[in-house]
């Protein structure tokens, strides 16, 4: 077949988390932004979750095609 | 001059911010890059194009199947249902059950015979006839129950969360549902087209993750807005939170003959106990399950994602995990809507009930809640799960509308027809379908809701197909005349009863003639009209089987339960699994838990 799955998945969901954690990050002082989401950068936090799980995808699957 | 607008919540605000549109774009930049991506590696065969060369993993395929399953109708639609309904809709939710069926009974016939569709499978155990009426069948469901609702329920969220945006086209006004509508189509038809089963099966499973985690979180801040769930259920009441209602309301007198006799203020004081539409418990209880065994078994739509399996073992795997998986739609979409009403009734947020209280805004609970409950960003992330939910679902309704189109319509009339033109057959059937789509969007509109206008219709035109899928494995003496006269006979009683309904639902005329034969039809509850649907396909379909010769032995080989082979027989027992039966008896549980639960 020739397309690990894991490459455009990985790839969506590290993207999708870099962008969210970076939005995050920059707006980590808004406190009225975050008063939504009982005060937690919830942005931040989801973007580090989708982040790792699109790294957790995308490293096997770029470690298994240079092999 | 205006198209006729259908979302009067079409007055608001927007709230989404640049972070969020950034988000979205971006979102789908990357699908439509993921498409782009498969395309360079993809061959050009059909069952390449179509079942993604039957090598998908056990959970791209669970995945897959429940994001195919989840669209933006069942999102918006549910939880429109719980906004208005309170938990009645549910049973159609809870059938992670119907998947074990499909895991443990149905894999082995359907990997055995190495279909591509439905009705090839149905032409193998009975004949060519009955092959054709069930994908004509088929296509007419998806048009209007799939496409048509899909596209609805996307032109919703589009117009909850862009109310504002509109265009004028030579002196035409174009609102912001229909520029939604017709945005998504082009945006799914794009990359099913460019990328086929393959693509759809590979962004299904991205989709499935941000939906479940963005719903997830929606839930629990709005539960948090709230005060809690024993809040939430306070402010609902009982009767919000019971899934077996009564037969007939309180306060109704109940007959067998068929009147609606109502009092000097409206109401209704005596009636018949089958047209009683407040979701009786006796109709849940065998239409609901009906429908789903049809759906999670027989329907190309979602069966198709189990085909893309290399084996039993990985296509029961898949289904199981799918099965897993939709067990949380009851607790992500129609709590949601439950929440909302809440919200409403206690006032906390004047905008939100605002739009919820005008006519029909309850359609709008989920979008409302994304916009009034989230964070911008990760409100720009859900709103493009939720879009892509609806994309999801759209486009795999496209894939199986073209597979069946192509495969069991054209390649019949034209056999020596090139692969290449097979695919290109199958684009422009889709596009036909979809323009008649957007056509009945007006029947959609008018019904009572979304959710329960998708049920209605599949309850319809979905028993004849569900009696002689399941009575043709169990019941080897049933033959192929016998098939097609059951769905000739259960699909023109469905369509009779569509056609009766109709009229009254695009508000043509209020109702007809209180007492004549098409009044009674259009007042009998939906759920026991199926009913009477599935009874008369089923004595019609063992009648003329007995008055006719009883089928070949050598052609059902392994096609029904009683001529299984001893090695067909074997092998099913060899791919099982003890992880699979535990992993099946958890699910069990939890499906028995919530119908103990919810009783009000």
């Amino acid at each position: 077949m020739g397309l690990d799955i894991r490459l455009p998945i990985g790839m969506m969901f590290s993207l999708i988390g870099l962008l969210l954690a970076g939005s995050g990050f920059l707006t980590r002082s808004d406190a009225a932004m975050y008063h939504r989401s009982l005060d937690i950068n919830i942005n931040l936090w989801w973007g580090i979750i989708l982040l790792a799980f699109g790294l957790l995808m995308l490293i096997p699957a770029l470690l298994a095609k240079k092999d | 001059m205006h198209i006729i607008p259908l979302l009067p919540i079409a007055a608001a605000k927007s709230h989404m911010t640049g972070i969020d549109w950034i988000a979205i774009g971006c979102y789908f930049a990357l699908l439509l890059g993921v498409a782009w991506y498969v395309v360079s590696k993809n061959k050009d065969t059909a069952e390449d194009y179509f079942l993604a060369g039957r090598n998908l993993g056990w959970w791209v395929i669970g995945a897959s199947i429940f994001a195919s399953n989840i669209g933006s109708e069942h999102i918006v639609g549910l939880a429109g249902s719980g906004a208005k309904d309170g938990v009645a809709m549910a049973h159609y939710e809870l059938h992670a059950w119907c998947l074990l069926v499909l895991a443990w009974v149905f894999v082995p016939f359907y990997m055995r015979s190495q279909v591509f569709t439905m009705p090839e499978f149905l032409e193998r155990r009975f004949s060519v006839g009955s092959r054709y009426v069930l994908s004509l069948v088929s296509i007419v469901t998806f048009i209007l129950s799939k496409i048509a609702v899909g596209i609805f329920a996307g032109g919703v969220v589009f117009g909850s969360l862009l109310p504002e945006l509109q265009i004028t086209v030579g002196g035409i006004v174009i609102d912001s549902f229909w520029i939604g509508s017709i945005s998504v189509i082009i945006l799914t038809g794009l990359y099913t087209m460019l990328g086929g089963m393959r693509a759809v099966a590979y962004n299904d499973a991205v989709q499935v993750v941000v939906l479940i985690g963005g719903s997830a979180l929606l839930t629990f801040y709005g539960l948090d807005k709230l005060g809690g769930w024993n809040v939430l259920r306070e402010v609902c009441g009982s009767d919000m939170f019971n899934l077996w209602k009564p037969l007939i309301p309180a306060g109704v007198e109940s007959t067998w003959a068929p009147v609606r006799e109502v009092n000097a203020t409206g109401e209704v004081t005596k009636m018949a106990w089958y047209f009683n539409n407040q979701f009786p418990w006796l109709g849940m209880a065998i239409c609901a399950p009906v429908i789903g065994l049809w759906y999670w078994c027989t329907d190309q739509y979602i069966v198709q994602r189990a085909l893309g399996a290399p084996d039993q073992r990985v296509a029961r795997q898949g289904s199981i995990f799918a099965a897993f998986l939709k067990l949380f739609p009851v607790y992500l979409f129609i709590i949601p809507g439950l929440i909302c009403y809440a919200i409403v009734q206690k006032e906390m947020i004047p905008e939100l009930s605002a739009e919820f209280n005008k006519p029909g805004g309850s359609q709008g609970a989920f979008p409302l809640m994304v916009q009034y409950l989230l964070p911008p960003g990760l409100r720009g992330i859900v709103v493009a799960g939720l879009l892509s939910a609806l994309m999801g679902s759209l486009a795999g309704v496209f894939n199986a509308c073209s597979t069946l189109f192509t495969v069991d319509i054209y390649e019949k009339l034209r056999p020596k027809a090139t692969q290449a033109e097979l695919v290109n057959m199958g684009r422009i059937a889709t596009a036909v379908m979809v323009i008649i789509a957007l056509i009945w969007i007006p029947v959609v509109k008018g019904a009572h809701g979304l959710y329960e206008y998708l049920q209605s219709v599949q309850g319809y035109l979905a028993p004849p197909i569900f009696v002689v899928f399941f009575l043709g494995v169990f019941w080897k003496r049933l033959n192929a005349q016998g098939c097609f006269w059951a769905m000739m006979v259960g699909f023109v009683v469905g369509a009779f009863r569509m056609a009766v309904d109709t009229p009254v639902t695009l508000g043509l005329f209020k109702s007809y003639p209180e007492g004549s034969l098409f009044w009674i039809v259009n007042n009998i509850n939906f759920q026991y009209f199926s009913i009477l649907i599935t009874l008369i396909s089923a004595v019609v379909m063992v009648v003329v089987s007995y008055l006719t010769a009883e089928p070949d032995q050598k052609q059902i080989q392994g096609l029904t339960f009683a001529t299984a082979s001893a090695q067909d027989k074997a092998e099913t027992r060899a791919s099982w699994g003890a992880q699979e039966v535990i992993y099946s008896c958890i699910i069990m549980a939890f499906i028995i838990g919530a119908y103990l639960y919810f009783r009000g």
